[in-house]
């Protein structure tokens, strides 16, 4: 090995994580080096006294059931990760009211799809309505069904479930 | 690695995990069980603050409540925990270097590397406020034996002095007992990495610990 090696090899030397030939090849530096050799017994000593001194450490407050305690009881008043018992019922109800909105709804368009609405003057010339029920009758005929929002909105609605 | 116990006829912790996605409070009170002590010990000789430890460890297991549903069962439950302690751990130091500015641990690293003063968190008699936050105590007198808790504070503070992944990879390593592949499976870093945090950190421990202790 020319010149000293990287220093981290001292340590991945002193914990056993060279390969046989980078510990063969540092052994070598080792036995004509002082200074390396000075390193590593320093290291030596300091890891020594870092692991004589790592006692256990002491329990919090009130011990290690109380840590447990106060995080069991946080844990409970986190959102839980399912839905609750009272939310699942929910579900099959607004499912019903969603079907039976869209099955009106398609009842009610099936059903003016199947009769046209006549142009309001035909109506008119016929039979002789008063202009009032005419421009009554003209504005429903383009305003958009009530029941196509209400069928996004569940379909959106559903899809939350 | 961790307090898995399923040779001893319990449950393994990943299957505990399944269990906790599902709502099962008995599991997750295992598991508490099982890794508070440690993830409360990582946290402590992090922060030198028990109640940051305390607050760290809840939040770390509160997590796995929060995040069961996703966790890979491909894994092992042990890493995952521990990334996340280590995780929380390290944002909280760096959460706090911004608070409290670079202040504090200017002064602890003079003082150590100049004049040899100790911090000292409490009653030096009382073992449990070892770990309070620091307060400067008299310069050290070469003269004196040090008594063991005295040794073990010194070190203590000389490990405040190292930046966060050096201090981590140090305790993880040399205090609680990982291995260098599991502490680079948790930290999510190279073998190589955890090596050189880990000799960088000692020899600055060295330099901080020389004619102190060695």
């Amino acid at each position: 090995m020319n010149g000293h090696p990287e220093r981290e090899q001292l340590t991945a030397w002193r914990e056993g994580w060279l390969s046989a030939g980078e510990r063969a090849r540092l052994e070598a530096h080792l036995a004509e080096c002082d200074a390396c050799r000075l390193t590593l017994r320093q290291l030596d000593q300091l890891v020594n006294q870092l692991r004589s001194s790592a006692r256990e450490v002491a329990p919090p407050p009130g011990g290690w059931d109380a840590l447990l305690e106060a995080t069991l009881a946080m844990r409970d008043r986190i959102e839980p990760l399912s839905p609750p018992a009272g939310r699942r019922w929910l579900s099959p109800a607004v499912a019903a009211a969603a079907a039976l909105v869209i099955a009106l709804t398609a009842f009610f368009l099936l059903d003016r799809t199947i009769t046209p609405v006549e142009p309001a003057a035909t109506i008119a010339a016929e039979a002789d309505l008063p202009d009032l029920l005419l421009q009554e009758h003209a504005l429903a005929s383009d305003a958009v069904p009530f029941s196509t929002g209400a069928m996004l909105l569940f379909a959106a609605e559903e899809k939350r479930w | 690695m961790g307090n898995r116990e399923d040779n001893d006829h319990q449950p393994a912790d990943e299957l505990l995990v399944g269990s906790i996605a599902s709502g099962d409070r008995a599991a997750f009170e295992e598991l508490g069980r099982r890794y508070l002590k440690k993830a409360y010990s990582i946290a402590l000789r992090m922060t030198r603050n028990r109640e940051d430890a305390w607050d760290l460890a809840q939040d770390a297991l509160l997590e796995i409540h929060r995040s069961a549903s996703g966790f890979d069962r491909r894994y092992s439950f042990s890493s995952w925990f521990y990334r996340i302690v280590v995780n929380k751990t390290l944002n909280f130091l760096k959460r706090e270097k911004l608070r409290s500015g670079a202040f504090a641990a200017g002064m602890e690293e003079k003082f150590i590397g100049e004049k040899g003063i100790a911090l000292r968190g409490g009653d030096p008699a009382d073992p449990d406020e070892e770990y309070t936050t620091g307060t400067l105590v008299e310069p050290h007198n070469p003269e004196s034996d040090y008594e063991r808790t005295e040794r073990g504070e010194l070190i203590r503070a000389a490990l405040a002095t190292l930046s966060p992944d050096q201090r981590m990879v140090v305790v993880l390593f040399d205090l609680e007992g990982f291995t260098h592949r599991e502490i680079a499976d948790i930290m999510e870093c190279p073998e190589g990495t955890v090596m050189s945090r880990l000799h960088y950190g000692r020899m600055k421990l060295r330099e901080q610990l020389e004619g102190m202790l060695l």
